[in-house]
């Protein structure tokens, strides 16, 4: 694959790139034990790019350990770019991390080696998966988000930025299918953070790759088409953005998820905002239902929905 | 990017630990590197030591043979042609035997000496003279006038002949004539080294001597040399037999640096069993004798010893500089945990991580390896030829490794021992409200990083301990041999201790009192309640309490014993059983038994033996035959050898030593040198033990961080953070202080107990003993050392804690 020519995804396996049901982890330190996911599902298509937000501790560094394959799961099932991440054996996993996902961490300096030169960074993971014509590649990755110049230099010698797209370069060194962000800009200001986010955006875009952001950023709805919210560990609610014809954004929809038991979780600035407690009046219209606060009678409201 | 550039990044990017690894594998390398040579250091100390003091009679290889001149003709030399026989005889000796054995060389005694009954004028009433020829004569003595003598002639009557310079001048000798029938003076020469320990097989070329005799007056005996071809054709006309003796000198040079005792034994005694052919056609073969097998055992002994000893302390300072290159390792794993976690998550598998750590690995060891080879190359010369440790014996073998085993044991009881500590320590802490200190006990109970540092300090202090105390073991049983041997500050053996002799000894000043000792019956019955023994009877004076006193090994006799109100009482000794309070001494009868002791130090009693006053002896009827043993008591202030020069010129035919020139004559060369060697392993040891705290600490310093923060976030000042740091160390590093000593001296008991140290202590049982200014210099470096690593730590945490 040339990074330099947009193709579709092609993918060797069959369905989405990131798959995840009634996804558990628990971690048991010191006696106690922490749900840090309980029961999360998730589905992500090839080449879709989709941001990841929720809470301080609600579980998203959790879950992209876990489908990174550097952590595994208590309970449940997860698939990345085919690959079972319940079943796999240690030589399969050092070869799913070699070719199959690249990540971003949040601290700038998690993602390279302080004391390789960038170009030498991108090398890293193809030196490592054994890959051939490592120079030419890298240039051509770092070339694409802008920092051809920058190769001979060292990662303190780059500002926090360009250390972040370095650290893309390096995460698609081996051109994987999935590419896990997590809090990639959560050291930079504003303006460095929207290059970052628009450099994963383009070059998911340029290569196909599936890119996964987890975020605290609220403004990073406007970088991608899906916001997937995570709340105690579940994913709770979403919101997918539509365009239209000349790619400016049409509509917000907004989704929640259902459970097989058939509990739903609603927004909380809804909750909020309508006083919803203890109970909720609910009301069957055509192919919907209505969710009511229990003392106001639906008969006589103005709006409907909710 | 290749797999070598990357390795060599990571070398370069953190550079001093890498470097901390080199070192400690530089330390390490050399130390074990040094052991051979240190060891066959000692060993050819132990040799030459052994040597350097041999007399020619317990050293030399001889050969001795008669035979009468056979030639005529004075062209033959059989000198020449027994000498190149010997010293082919020699070339063809094995290495290291052939080394040791410097050329040979020969003395013809031809028949009988030559009297004559000089002028009145002389002050000698005869002169008596060998003829000999020394077949080296030349090479060893300088002419003083005159020449060489010419060949003798097997037709002329007067044979030319060289003397002694000194003896020539005393009898006022001329050149040219002939002062003894068929002897005309040719020259005169001196040795141009008399010290030289040929002489000792040729006496008469170094000194001439006097005989007197009550009766006639002062007997001059001195020798002639003539020329070697007179073994072939004999002396003025006559050819008397010849006794020769064929002698190999032992060179006590460096050259033996190294020398396996055990080796040389083997190759001398192969060498004494055969018979050598000295001439071509077999009419001469000769036997060589020497004594030199025995001293050779005895110097194997020694040596294996002392091998045991190094090693046994070398386990300290390579064990330690083992766990520097691993905590260095372990440093430098540490610091790029980060990026390991990196490139493992990148998809490096562990195959991957570990070829190049492996490679790292080789590098750093070869690097480090050959520079601390290169040191020890150029530091200690390398192992002489024929060097070896010898073969251990099973129980020196155990001996050498039975400290480190020791220290392992300790190691896991003083683990145990510190939780049981640290847990009593709570409770006061406790109740005390003292948090830091609290705060610290808990975490040393809760972390295992306190157990290297625990083993370095075990380690450390017990192997400086072990050296010590073996070398003040060594050195107070050497001064109790020395003082068994002498008994007295001065002893004098050889004249009958006549009033006269008594009162000589007496009148030098220093001279406190004089006990006569007498031996003065063997075998005597002695019958006690149970059983009957024969023993020696030895009789003393009172002043003998005087000269035991202040020895090491004074053996406390009763006063009583000397008392003569009633009978006569004995102390017994040896065989003769304990307990018994009277029996039947021979024709004395009735004795009080006063005690019952091994030895009486200065004499050398026998198996069985009883002591008496010579008094009560005697006035009971015992036979009493004089003295013929003095112990001197020295005066206070007076110096024991300057009474015993003084003493030397009053009684010339006496034999009197001090107790002190006895333990010189035990201070071997070897044993000097492991007594340095105790002091650099020692320190060397205490280094290694400092730096193996300081790492392993730095290593466990990450652990302690998360604590520090808390104690900061609760606003605890420095202080209390620097204390809780002390409370965690101290009582574990303390303990193992303490243990190390109590380790150090059981390792030296039974390294005292296992190995044989005949070759200082005699025949005596090495005791152990302490040193108190070496365990006290040792205490107070490990707990300079201790305080500054425990400052260090508290330093870093309180430092730690600051950054947010
Ligand atoms: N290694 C771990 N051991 C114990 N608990 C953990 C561990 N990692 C995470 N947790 C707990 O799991 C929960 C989820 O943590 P996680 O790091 O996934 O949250 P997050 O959503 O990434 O938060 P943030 O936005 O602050 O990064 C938290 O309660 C956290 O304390
Ligand atoms: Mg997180």
């Amino acid at each position: 694959m040339t990074p330099t020519s947009t193709r579709p995804p092609s993918r060797d396996h069959a369905g989405p790139d990131i798959w995840c049901e009634d996804l558990v982890r628990i971690f048991t330190t010191e006696g106690a034990e922490v749900q840090a996911l309980q029961g999360l599902n998730l589905v992500v298509e090839p080449g879709e790019v989709v941001a990841l937000v929720g809470a301080s501790g609600s579980g998203k560094s959790t879950l992209l350990g876990i489908l990174s394959g550097l952590d595994r799961p208590t309970g449940g099932r997860a698939r990345v770019a085919g690959h079972d991440l319940t079943a796999m054996r240690p030589r399969q996993r050092i070869s799913f991390r070699r070719h199959s996902v690249g990540f971003i961490w949040q601290q700038t300096s998690q993602n390279l080696v302080p004391h390789l030169s960038a170009a030498d960074n991108v090398m890293l993971p193809m030196m490592i998966a054994g890959r051939r014509d490592r120079a030419a590649r890298a240039h051509d990755l770092l070339d694409m988000l802008g920092l051809a110049d920058q190769s001979r230099r060292l990662p303190p010698e780059l500002s926090g930025g360009q250390q972040q797209r370095v650290a893309i370069a390096t995460a698609l060194a081996n051109a994987p299918d999935v590419l896990l962000a997590d809090e990639p800009t959560g050291e930079l200001d504003d303006e460095n953070s929207a290059a970052v986010l628009e450099a994963l955006r383009g070059v998911a875009q340029l290569t196909g790759t599936t890119v996964l952001i987890v975020t605290h950023d609220p403004t990073v709805s406007d970088h991608v088409e899906r916001t997937v919210q995570i709340r105690d560990g579940r994913t709770s609610t979403e919101v997918v953005r539509r365009f239209d014809a000349a790619g400016r954004t049409e509509a917000w929809e907004e989704y929640t998820v259902i459970d097989r038991a058939g509990r739903i979780q609603l927004p909380k600035a809804h909750v909020e905002e309508l006083g919803l407690r203890d109970r909720v009046r609910l009301r069957h219209g055509d192919g919907h239902v209505e969710v009511w606060p229990a003392t106001r009678d639906p008969r006589h409201g103005a709006e409907e929905g909710s | 990017m290749t797999p070598l550039s990357w390795i060599v990044s990571r070398l370069r990017a953190g550079l001093a630990p890498v470097v901390a690894v080199a070192v400690a594998v530089a330390v390490t390398v050399a130390l074990i590197a040094a052991l051979p040579r240190v060891v066959a250091d000692l060993a050819g100390r132990a040799t030459s030591g052994a040597f350097a003091t041999l007399s020619a009679r317990e050293g030399d290889l001889m050969a001795r043979w008669r035979g009468a001149p056979a030639a005529t003709a004075t062209t033959t030399d059989p000198g020449a042609a027994y000498l190149e026989a010997a010293e082919d005889l020699r070339q063809a000796q094995p290495r290291p035997l052939r080394d040791v054995l410097v050329p040979p060389q020969l003395l013809g005694e031809l028949g009988f000496p030559l009297s004559v009954t000089p002028p009145a004028s002389s002050g000698y009433h005869r002169l008596t003279f060998a003829v000999l020829v020394d077949a080296t004569l030349e090479e060893h003595t300088r002419l003083v006038s005159g020449a060489w003598p010419r060949p003798p002639d097997a037709a002329d009557p007067v044979t030319e002949a060289v003397v002694l310079h000194d003896a020539a001048e005393r009898l006022g000798w001329v050149l040219g004539s002939e002062p003894l029938p068929g002897i005309r003076l040719a020259g005169t020469f001196r040795p141009t080294d008399p010290h030289d320990r040929r002489w000792e097989q040729v006496p008469r070329g170094v000194r001439y001597a006097e005989l007197v005799d009550p009766n006639l007056g002062t007997e001059l005996v001195s020798a002639v040399f003539v020329d070697r071809r007179a073994l072939a054709v004999g002396v003025s006309g006559k050819r008397p037999q010849i006794i020769h003796t064929l002698w190999y000198g032992i060179s006590a040079d460096t050259e033996s640096a190294g020398l396996d005792a055990e080796v040389l034994a083997g190759q001398l005694t192969a060498t004494l069993a055969r018979t050598h052919d000295l001439t071509t056609d077999g009419r001469l073969s000769i036997r060589l004798f020497s004594e030199l097998g025995d001293v050779l055992d005895a110097v194997s002994v020694q040596q294996r010893t002392l091998t045991a000893l190094v090693l046994a302390m070398a386990a300290g300072p390579v064990g330690l500089s083992i766990l520097l290159v691993w905590l260095a390792a372990v440093g430098v794993r540490a610091r790029r945990a980060t990026v390991t976690a990196l490139v493992r998550a990148r998809g490096a598998s562990p195959g991957q991580l570990r070829a190049w750590a492996l490679t790292e690995g080789v590098a750093l060891l070869l690097v480090g390896g050959l520079a601390g080879y290169a040191v020890v190359d150029a530091a200690l010369p390398g192992p002489g030829r024929g060097a070896g440790v010898g073969s251990l014996s099973g129980t020196d073998a155990l001996a050498a490794v039975a400290p480190t085993l020791l220290t392992v044991a300790g190691g896991i009881l003083v683990w145990r021992l510190r939780q049981g500590v640290l847990r009593l320590l709570v409770g006061p802490l406790r109740t005390r409200r003292s948090l830091p200190g609290l705060l610290g006990v808990l975490r040393a109970l809760r972390g295992s990083g306190g157990a290297l540092p625990l083993i370095a300090v075990l380690l450390g202090v017990s192997v400086a301990v072990v050296g010590g105390t073996v070398s003040a073991s060594l050195d107070a049983t050497a001064r109790d041999a020395a003082w068994g041997l002498n008994g007295a500050p001065v002893r004098i053996a050889g004249p009958r201790m006549t009033d006269d002799v008594v009162a000589r000894i007496e009148s030098v000043d220093g001279v406190a009192s004089v006990a006569r000792v007498a031996r003065v019956a063997d075998a005597v019955p002695l019958q006690l309640p149970e059983q009957t023994i024969h023993v020696g009877v030895w009789a003393a004076d009172d002043h003998l309490l005087d000269a035991y006193r202040g020895s090491p090994v004074d053996p406390g006799l009763p006063p009583a014993l000397f008392g003569s109100a009633d009978g006569v009482a004995a102390v017994v000794g040896g065989l003769v059983p304990e307990g018994a309070t009277g029996g039947r001494l021979g024709s004395v009868g009735q004795v009080r038994l006063l005690g019952h002791r091994d030895l009486l130090p200065g004499i050398a009693t026998p198996d069985a033996w009883a002591l008496v006053s010579s008094e009560a002896w005697a006035s009971a009827g015992g036979e009493a035959p004089t003295a013929t043993i003095a112990l001197v008591a020295v005066a206070d202030g007076a110096r024991a050898d300057e009474v015993a020069s003084a003493l030397r010129v009053q009684l010339d035919t006496a034999v009197v030593s001090t107790a002190e020139e006895q333990l010189r004559g035990r201070h071997v060369p070897a044993s000097l040198a492991f007594a340095r060697l105790a002091t650099a392993t020692g320190l060397a040891t205490l280094v290694l033990m400092t730096g193996a705290i300081l790492a392993a600490d730095a290593v466990g310093a990450a652990t302690r961080r998360d604590a520090t923060a808390r104690l900061r976030a609760l606003g605890a000042p420095d202080r209390d953070i620097r204390l809780s740091v002390v409370w965690e160390t101290a009582p574990g590093l303390l303990l193992a202080v303490a243990s190390g000593i109590g380790l150090g001296i059981g390792a030296a008991a039974l390294l005292l107990g296992w190995l044989d140290y005949g070759f200082i202590t005699g025949a005596r049982r090495a005791r152990l003993a302490l040193d108190p200014a070496w365990l006290a210099a040792v205490l107070g470096l490990v707990l300079v050392a201790l305080a500054a690593v425990i400052t260090t730590a508290a330093r870093r945490a309180a430092r730690e804690g600051e950054a947010p």
